[in-house]
């Protein structure tokens, strides 16, 4: 199979990430935080070294400022349920997946009232100038996607992040397709709460998924429950993070995690995007001389857009395409990709798109095997 | 100051176990975790950090990175 949905989650993973699980399904299958016995504080030791390298790699200002969760969903309802109360209002863009813009629709119900901005591709002067327009007295957040999952539009993190700072807004930043694509720095961006999931850009397993929260942020546990300290209270605690960490974690993803991290940072960030956009550059050249397809963004450009792209073949639905390819053993995903407003903002709501994005372990021949597929689809 | 005198200071989660004894290794204090023993453990399970030497300058070097400290028993 020739694998091109990176964008919903990175397969293969690395053979160091597939040993580790292994390694801990085995060898460390005791409950972290919970005992005092040999494999129990082993296990800690190794969800600790997790939280470390998460610090490293986000410039998080604690190590207990890691907090682990399912995905990278769960991160953001967690940061946005924790921060806002009623009479908050919060900003979001058109470009948002619906783990945001789902969870600020439910946030309507306790009186938080949002406002969207329209992104301008390749102009980020212009969407920033429509953000801070509709900053109002009550604006609590800004949320955005660091980019779009669909159309790879990339937002300017780091202005919003000086924007936020001078309005005295907190910032909650959705890194579902960046996180290991483009380097983020939690304090020097500003980033009050970073959402990343583990299982895509980290190059973790499903099932695992980030919050970081800068410092002073502190947010009201959504959940609560047994934090395998200070038991006798009937009351959460509120030491980070097990006081937004209740239940057992997912330890084997976790060490997973770790391990995917630690290969994004021996492979380097860079070196990662430069191979995947040196690719889709190929396959957006290739698209683009067929005149029976349609793409959506300008040429791609890294300081606009992450390496990912969506088009159209004339007279066919995206479905139709997606599932020709996969007659041809190449794994793509179709539809509106969970980010309604976004295919509102560009005109592919009715049809979907199809989506490309390529990985790590994406081969040139990969991408050969793509055009002529879609040669003969399109013939 | 006894520098053998061995102290249980109580931190309560494992996290901040772990952190406070990797922050008092690195201040040159040797340090372990272990289970908070149960004559300490009044209010609940929890995690201690053993340290051998001043406990008083250890339970400050942990205040100064935000961890709060639980109790101290001097064995």
């Amino acid at each position: 199979m020739i694998y091109l949905d990176n964008a919903a989650t990175t397969f293969p993973k690395p053979k160091s990430v597939i040993e580790k699980v292994n390694y801990s399904l085995i060898n460390l299958g005791a409950n972290p935080g919970r005992g005092g016995y040999e494999m129990s504080m082993r296990t800690s030791e190794a969800i600790y070294e997790c939280r470390k390298t998460a610090q490293r790699f986000f410039n998080v200002p604690g190590v207990e400022r890691v907090i682990f969760t399912f995905n990278c969903t769960h991160a953001i309802n967690m940061a946005l349920k924790g921060i806002l109360k009623r009479g908050d209002h919060v900003i979001l863009t058109n470009i948002e997946h619906n783990a945001v813009i789902r969870c600020v629709n439910k946030l309507k119900e306790i009186g938080v009232t949002n406002s969207i901005a329209q992104v301008e591709p390749c102009n980020d002067a212009l969407t920033l100038q429509r953000i801070e327009s509709l900053v109002r007295h009550n604006t609590r957040v800004i949320v955005c996607t660091h980019a779009s999952n669909v159309f790879g539009i990339r937002m300017p993190i780091e202005q919003i992040g000086l924007m936020c700072k001078r309005h005295g807004i907190l910032f909650v930043v959705d890194a579902a397709q960046t996180a290991g694509v483009l380097p983020i720095d939690m304090k020097r961006m500003n980033i009050s709460a970073l959402c990343v999931p583990g299982h895509k850009g980290l190059y973790g397993p499903m099932g695992t998924g980030m919050l970081m929260l800068n410092e002073g942020v502190n947010i009201q546990s959504l959940i609560q429950g047994g934090t395998g300290s200070n038991s006798a209270s009937l009351v959460q605690p509120e030491e980070l993070p097990e006081a937004l960490e209740s239940g057992t974690v997912n330890t084997s993803g976790i060490i997973g995690l770790n391990a995917g991290m630690e290969f994004v940072m021996n492979c380097g960030i860079d070196r990662i995007r430069a191979h995947e956009s040196r690719l889709i550059t190929k396959c957006y050249d290739y698209l683009h001389r067929n005149p029976k397809i349609r793409l959506y963004m300008p040429k791609f450009d890294n300081r606009f857009f992450v390496p990912l792209l969506s088009f159209n073949v004339e007279n066919m639905s995206s479905f139709d395409v997606a599932s020709q390819l996969g007659s041809h053993d190449i794994a793509v995903r179709a539809g509106l990709h969970c980010a309604p407003l976004a295919h509102k903002a560009f005109g592919t709501f009715e049809i979907g798109t199809v989506r490309i994005c390529p990985g790590i372990f994406t081969t040139d021949s990969d991408i050969q095997a793509f055009k002529m597929a879609m040669d003969k689809i399109t013939a | 100051m006894n520098n053998s005198q061995l102290s249980y200071i109580k931190v309560g989660s494992i996290t901040n176990a772990l952190r406070g004894r990797d922050y008092l290794r690195s201040n040159g204090i040797k340090a372990y975790i272990d289970r908070t023993p149960k004559y300490l453990d009044r209010v609940g399970c929890g995690y201690s950090i053993f340290v051998s030497g001043d406990s008083d300058k250890a339970a400050n070097l942990l205040k100064s990175i935000g961890i709060a400290v639980k109790g101290i028993e001097v064995r």
